[in-house]
């Protein structure tokens, strides 16, 4: 009896016992099928592959990108951004680490489309909004098909040949020996993806039902192919110069221009501080907008870039450089040159005045940059030397020019009435089509020729971006095709200035090397003012004395990358 | 003579010492090892490393908590002391140092074969404490054993009759060291000092400064010496104990009862409150063990204890936060109070200590505690001689709640200057700040933490002509409670215990486990441990017959894997939560994201401990006893982040994989020497512990030089930076720039200035920056520890002696405001003596003031690295023990009349504060104390 009791006591406490150590108290879902059987679930994590997207708000340790290109400096030393151009940067010391994130993403949307892959969620189809969820969704997996050619575009424009690894993996061994796929190859992935995929989106999300802006449109899709297939067809990644590339990537910005279902149009101005409804930066409904990433209110932006000695600056500001300012072109076309004695002269103008050598140019200059004698804020900036807004008042501009483009003067950074305000961040605009237009069509036809089906010819496009009413500059003509090439760099540097383009476009032209004709220097310029009873002088001044090598046309793969994965050579130089 | 020679010298002339003493002969030792689950082995046939401490050893220190009682009382268990709020002082444990690499390092603590709480419980319910430290006697724990366990066991009943025994002992403590801050005058000096070398103008003119010093104008330029005005000379605890213990027929009984009470270091001079808002502590123990023989072959034993607790502290300063404004604040930044009885304060330092203490109001915790055990043995002779079985259930409760009662009050901001000519004050600004405000009630529930077990178990034992056999199986189920997420934890173990001895000469062990929980995933929750150990008494042995000078000699060995439960739930799924949001629609609304977190790793395990021992326990010449030990543990399957093997190609965050290694050795040897000429009795005992771990596997980040890497160094090595003295006036520094005149850039400073400490550059590229750190000094755990203990006795008159000192162990003095002078708008103290000057610049051994944060100067370096050895007199008591003519006359037993001090004094090189506790927080304590016992 005795026994029996023990053996009855010792099996109940054996099986309970085996339930328990089931117990658990976890507080997220362990399955993807959790995730993806609930319709709200599913669209935030497309929400959360959104999120990748970049900006360049202060995406580099506090800097702008541009930082890092000749467009600006940054204010803060010892920070990453200066690395780019020290000799700091290395495999050892990756910087801009975005490697592991476009990965991620890449995992995110190939995990969101084998599981979404089929569904029809047949369980909600009594509920009154099936079938408006149902059509929401069903655009769901071009969306991610979109964002993940993006992610790879990133990653290809940064490191050149990279993984594209199959689906979602989890194999570690199969990861940490995945080899590199050849740069054009990425391109005709991307290439392919975007031709599979416009024409499932919609053009315009305000058609939709749901009204969702801010999702991934058909244009977005086609500018993503442009843009693509312009690089892949530029000097750093086609040596031979293969023309049918140029031809690939005028034909691709040539489909955009004639596509009647676009209804894109240029802004009457280019950038307004004051006033977001007029320029297409910070405006989500622009007319000129192909596709932003969006943010919520923010003042950070302003806090870092507001002039310093503004209450509530604190000088992480990204200051655009002489380099930069050089580019900009008097308003009845001519260039504007500071010689070593301090002497502004634009030979050829009627309205330059060398005292005032900020005045008379391009709208877009002081819509885009800050200068001594700006308002702002209703003061006036003083960037000279002992003045209110420069040096030596600490963390002031050491190029003598604040930022303006991005910055919302509406926004309030001192005081009691401190206000947030929406940003977003243009990754694709119209601009860019036309330019891209120019260059591919000068590239694979010359400056005036229109090929057959094509919308008009590269000087006629350049010209559509340069005497649009927000720039105001007359047309050029009569270029031949190195000049033209030329103007289309200048008016690049211009038009797409602190938009995340100029650090990618001197790569990808090379403009590094010493033999290309439109080679430009590593070295970063600023203006130093002296004020003596009013009167100003100048001098353009060294301020940052850079280092290039031309192993930075790519970046370097980070070297844990390269030692986990024998399969991943090293980008050459590094 | 540094101190670590110093103390070398002491131990070897002490084992000298020891060596000379002529000796007699004693009978072995007979006494029982305890293995935990009620089992236990005779010492003779032990195989086991396992150390212990009797209730006579532990009554050798007054602690509130007993963990306080084991400073260098068990060889292989290091004992390290906290600060912190005087009844939670705790104590660290960790048994032969570490071998994993997390701070979950800590020993299972087992009281009466339960986990449990041993701050819960009082020294004078304690019979003895074991401590576990190898294989044969740690797999018997599964997933729970690989850091050591130690086992707690309480006084039981006797036989017949009855004993009791009534004690009560006062203590008197105070601040075992309490830092040297600067007055006014100095701090004002300080920061001109500061200032000036930063560049920047004086913040006090030479009639303020005249002013602190001559204390002018008390309400302006006040001069505060904190310590002196928040605390009083001394604390105190009273202790009284009583316990019975007797039995009578078929029960036996245990029975204690204990008060402690006590009051802080609080200065309660200023009779403000109808309350008290003193730091006090006040707790009521008691505990019933009875034995109870229900039939000839069943025996129920049954465990109650249970204790009452509260404290009491002002309203809203917790002891911390008040010993951090004690140590933080100025002595000039305002009076205690002003002249017109107004509280001072500032908008810098807001919080008045000596206001905060009165004014606050009070706030107490209360907390309950009971653990109850119930076993009940069944002698199965019936079915087979020698086996026995037994059930046992434990139910343990823990609760605390606060309750606060607080308030708001006034105080005033005041400055003025000085004029230059005639030294009187002017600009006057009085700012008064908050409101008297009435008292606010507020209760909150502290946590509750519930624990059951269950255990059967069976028991056989045989002999046979010169065999003897013993075999145990039990199984156990273990659940804990607590509050929130994955705080429950579900646990079984299956564990078994084969001993076979031939002829009381050879002796083998089988030590085995199967133990799961609920950590591990569904369908893999068990791992098997099995442990085999030897024993080979030499001693009794023919060839021996002859050795007169050896009356004992055994040697122990034993070999076998132990685990440890992974300290994260869940890891074997994947992880999907949290993600970032994103903005849609023309109203830029948000929608939540959700992203994978985290991957599954499938191939969780616990940790596993692979650990071999090698002993020797011998006593010669009759009087001295030696016991050695010898351990080798390699651990492995510790989990370590997967990033640095896995590319980031992957595109997931890293979940933690298996893949640490570390390999842990060392040796303990403790000698006690006992012996009595006549009527003087006398014993000494040395003991030492060396334990030293080595990282194999960590799965490290790449480093770019060799220097840079952890693995293959200790866990917890410190890395800093190698300073090369500081720089000096006439080094060539620019003063503009944070470039050294030979060229190197000092990357943590914009400016680099003289007084600034000067780097050395370990890889040569021109740069200071986190490249150039290397491994200095050794780990805030030490490696040795050792003690020496003494006792005299003539005629009841007897003198105690702990001394317990570590060694091979450093510290970065990094407490802002003690050793960081100024930073954070911290304090200074008189460390800071030695600081640069351009004056002293040719002896300065720290860099020069600054008011900034200069993280130049503020990091890790070997600037403020120091050697954290020490050696303390842990305990000294003199007693006397009535005669028994005297004990006659009064109708009582035993009596004794005590007077003892605790942390007396301490050998080391940091002087400053306490080298165990360096940090900002109620002090550690020195006490002396008072006492008599009698029993009857």
């Amino acid at each position: 009896m005795k026994r029996k009791i023990l053996y009855f006591l010792l099996t109940f406490t054996l099986i309970t016992g085996c339930e328990l150590l089931d117990y658990s108290e976890q507080s997220f879902y362990d399955d993807p099928e959790d995730i993806f059987s609930n319709f709200n679930r599913t669209s935030q994590f497309l929400a959360d592959i959104y999120n990748r997207l970049p900006t360049d708000y202060s995406s580099v340790d506090g800097a702008m990108r541009s930082a890092a290109s000749d467009e600006a400096e940054y204010v803060k030393q010892n920070t990453d951004v200066q690395e780019f151009t020290n000799g700091q940067w290395s495999a050892f010391n990756s910087l801009d680490a975005n490697w592991a994130n476009y990965y991620s993403g890449i995992r995110s949307v190939n995990l969101f489309l084998e599981y979404i892959n089929g569904r029809t969620y047949e369980e909600y189809q009594y509920i009154d909004t099936y079938e408006d969820e149902m059509a929401r969704f069903d655009k769901y997996q071009y969306e991610a098909r979109f964002l993940r050619a993006f992610f790879y575009f990133e990653l290809a424009k940064r490191y050149g040949d990279v993984p594209m690894p199959d689906g979602v993996i989890d194999d570690i061994v199969v990861i940490n020996s995945i080899e590199k796929t050849p740069f054009d190859n990425i391109i005709t992935y991307i290439v392919n993806e975007c031709d599979a995929i416009r024409d499932s989106l919609p053009t315009d999300w305000n058609d939709m039902i749901y009204l969702e802006t801010g999702r991934v449109t058909a244009g977005a899709v086609q500018t993503l192919k442009v843009r693509s297939l312009l690089y892949s067809a530029s000097p750093l990644h086609n040596p031979t110069n293969d023309v049918t590339k140029w031809e690939a990537a005028a034909a691709a910005a040539n489909e955009f221009l004639i596509n009647t279902d676009f209804n894109y149009s240029f802004e009457n101005v280019y950038y307004n501080s004051n006033d977001m409804s007029q320029g297409v930066f910070n405006n989500r409904e622009s007319n000129e907008l192909i596709f932003e990433r969006r943010q919520g209110n923010a003042n950070s932006f302003e806090r870092s870039n507001f002039p310093m000695g503004f209450e509530g600056a604190n000088g992480n500001a990204t200051c655009p450089s002489q380099n930069l300012v050089d580019a900009y072109q008097t308003i009845d076309g001519y260039d504007v040159i500071i010689d070593d004695n301090g002497t502004w002269s634009a030979p050829g103008s009627v309205v330059f005045d060398p005292a005032s050598p900020y005045d008379n140019r391009d709208l877009r200059f002081q819509q885009t940059i800050i200068v001594n004698g700006s308002d702002w804020k209703g003061s006036t900036v003083e960037t000279f030397y002992g003045g209110a807004n420069g040096l030596p008042v600490a963390d002031a501009t050491p190029t003598g020019y604040y930022l303006k483009k991005h910055v919302r003067q509406d926004i309030e950074i001192s005081g009691s009435n401190v206000t947030t305000k929406e940003h977003m961040w243009v990754l694709f605009k119209l601009g860019e089509i036309y330019l891209n237009y120019a260059e591919a069509v000068n590239e694979a036809y010359g400056p005036t020729n229109v090929p057959g089906g094509f919308l008009m010819d590269a000087t006629t496009a350049l010209n559509n971006i340069r005497s649009r009413p927000a720039a105001g500059l007359p047309p050029v003509f009569g270029l031949t095709k190195d000049e033209l090439r030329s103007v289309i760099i200048r008016e690049r540097q211009v038009e797409l200035a602190f938009e995340d383009h100029r650090f990618w476009d001197v790569r990808r032209w090379q403009l590094f090397d010493e033999s290309n004709p439109d080679n430009v220097t590593e070295d970063l310029y600023g203006i130093e003012i002296l004020e003596d009873n009013g009167n100003f002088t100048y001098s353009k001044i060294l301020v940052d004395d850079r280092l290039w090598d031309d192993k930075m046309y790519l970046y370097p793969i980070p070297y844990k990358e390269t030692n986990i994965n024998s399969n991943l050579t090293q980008n050459p130089g590094w | 003579m540094n101190i670590r020679n110093i103390l070398k010298v002491l131990f070897v002339s002490f084992s000298s010492i020891l060596l000379l003493v002529p000796m007699h002969a004693q009978p072995a030792d007979s006494s029982q090892v305890h293995l935990g689950y009620d089992i236990s082995v005779a010492a003779d046939e032990n195989k086991a490393a396992v150390g212990v401490a009797t209730a006579e050893d532990l009554s050798k220190f007054f602690t509130v908590n007993p963990g306080n009682s084991l400073y260098g009382q068990i060889p292989g268990l290091t004992v390290m002391q906290n600060g912190g709020d005087w009844w939670t002082q705790s104590v660290t444990f960790r048994v032969r140092g570490q071998s994993n690499l997390s701070n979950t390092s800590a020993a299972l603590v087992l009281i009466d074969g339960f986990e449990r709480s041993l701050a819960a419980i009082t020294v004078a319910e304690i019979e003895s404490i074991s401590v576990l430290k190898d294989a044969s006697a740690l797999a018997l724990y599964g997933q729970r054993g690989a850091n050591g366990v130690i086992l707690v066991t309480t006084k039981r009943g006797i036989e017949e009759g009855l004993s009791v025994d009534v004690s009560y002992e006062r203590s008197f403590n105070q601040p075992f060291r309490l830092p040297q801050m600067l007055d006014a005058y100095g701090y004002a000096n300080a920061m001109n000092e500061a200032l000036f070398l930063d560049g920047q103008d004086y913040l006090y003119t030479k009639e303020q400064l005249d002013a602190y010093k001559d204390g002018t104008y008390p309400d302006y330029y006040s001069s505060v010496n904190w310590f002196d005005e928040a605390l009083r000379e001394y604390g105190y605890i009273d202790d009284f104990n009583a316990t019975f213990r007797g039995g009578k027929g078929r029960t036996r009984y245990f029975v204690s009862m204990n008060y402690l009470g006590g009051e802080g270091l609080l200065d309660q001079s200023l009779d403000m409150n109808n309350y008290s808002t003193q730091l006090n502590y006040g707790r009521a123990n008691i505990r019933t063990n009875l034995d109870i023989e229900l039939t000839k072959t069943t025996m129920l034993k049954f465990n109650l204890a249970g204790r009452v607790s509260g404290t009491n502290r002002p309203g809203k300063a917790t002891s911390a936060n008040l010993f951090s404004n004690l140590y933080n604040i100025p002595s000039n930044a305002f009076p205690v109070y002003y002249s017109d009885g107004l509280w001072g304060g500032s908008p810098t330092y807001t919080q008045n200590p000596i206001a905060e203490v009165y004014e606050t109001g009070y706030a107490t915790s209360h907390e309950r505690t009971y653990y109850a055990d119930l076993t009940l043995t069944q002698d199965l002779k019936a079915i087979t001689e020698g086996l026995s079985a037994s059930a046992s259930v434990s139910f343990d409760n823990n609760v605390s709640y606060w309750d606060q009662k607080t308030r708001d009050f006034v105080y005033s901001y005041r400055t003025a200057d000085i004029d230059e000519i005639n030294g009187l004050t002017y600009n006057e600004i009085i700012t008064d700040y908050g409101e008297n405000t009435a008292l606010a009630f507020n209760t909150s529930f502290g946590g509750q933490l519930r624990r059951a077990n269950s255990i059967f178990k069976l028991n056989y034992d045989k002999q046979w002509g010169l065999n003897s056999l013993n075999a145990t199986a039990l199984f156990h189920a273990n659940s804990e409670v607590g509050d929130g997420q994955n705080t429950t934890y579900h646990r079984i173990n299956n564990a078994g215990l084969v001993n076979y001895s031939y002829n009381n000469k050879y002796f083998a062990g089988l030590t085995m486990s199967y133990s799961g929980n609920n950590i591990l995933p569904e369908e893999d929750h068990f791992r098997f441990y099995p442990a085999v150990s030897m024993g080979w008494m030499i001693s009794k042995e023919s060839f021996m017959e002859n050795v007169g000078a050896v009356d004992y000699l055994k040697l122990r060995a034993s070999t076998g894997l132990v685990g440890l439960e992974p300290d994260v739930f869940h890891l074997h799924i994947p992880k999907f939560s949290g993600g970032q949001n994103y903005l849609y629609t023309d109203e830029n609304e948000s929608l939540g994201g959700l992203e994978e977190n985290r991957r599954a790793n499938p191939d969780i395990d616990p940790e596993k401990a692979f650990i071999s021992n090698i002993g020797l326990d011998a006593k010669v010449f009759g009087k001295l006893r030696l016991n050695i030990d010898a351990f080798y543990e390699k651990r492995s399957e510790i989990l370590v982040s997967e990033s640095n093997s896995t590319s980031n190609v992957i595109g997931v965050a890293s979940t933690q994989v298996t893949d640490g290694i570390v390999e842990n050795k060392g040796v303990e040897v403790s000698a006690l020497w006992s012996n009595s000429v006549g009527e003087f009795k006398y014993s000494f005992g040395a003991q030492s512990s060396f334990a030293r771990n080595k990282i194999i596997e960590q799965n490290e980040t790449f480093r770019e030089w060799d220097y840079l890497e952890r693995t293959g160094l200790p866990v917890g090595q410190i890395f800093g930076l190698q300073d090369d003295g500081l720089w000096g006036t006439d080094d060539g520094l620019s003063g503009i720039d944070n470039v050294s005149p030979n060229g190197v850039l000092y990357t943590f400073t914009q400016v680099l200035k003289p007084g600034d400490v000067k780097y050395v550059d370990q890889n040569g590229d021109d740069r200071i920056d986190e490249f150039d750190v290397i491994a200095i000094g050794h780990n805030t755990l030490p490696e040795i520890s050792y003690s020496f203990t003494l006792n005299l006795e003539y005629k009841g008159l007897g003198v105690d002696a702990l001394f317990q000192g570590v060694s091979n162990v450093s510290q970065i003095l990094n407490t802002a405001g003690i050793f960081w002078p100024l930073y954070n708008n911290n304090n200074i103290t008189s460390f800071s003596n030695d600081r640069w000057t351009p004056a002293t610049q040719e002896t300065a051994t720290l860099p020069r003031l600054t008011p900034e944060n200069n993280d130049n100067n503020y990091r890790n370096s070997t600037i403020w690295l120091r050697d954290a050895s020490f050696l303390k007199l842990r305990t000294l008591q003199i007693y006397y023990q009535l005669p028994e003519n005297v004990l006659k006359n009064m109708k009582l037993e035993r009596s004794t009349v005590f007077l003892r001090g605790h942390n007396l004094f301490s050998i080391d090189e940091i002087q400053v504060v306490d080298p165990e506790e360096t940090g900002k927080v109620y002090p550690t304590l020195r006490s002396f104390n008072v006492g008599l016992s009698v029993g009857f």
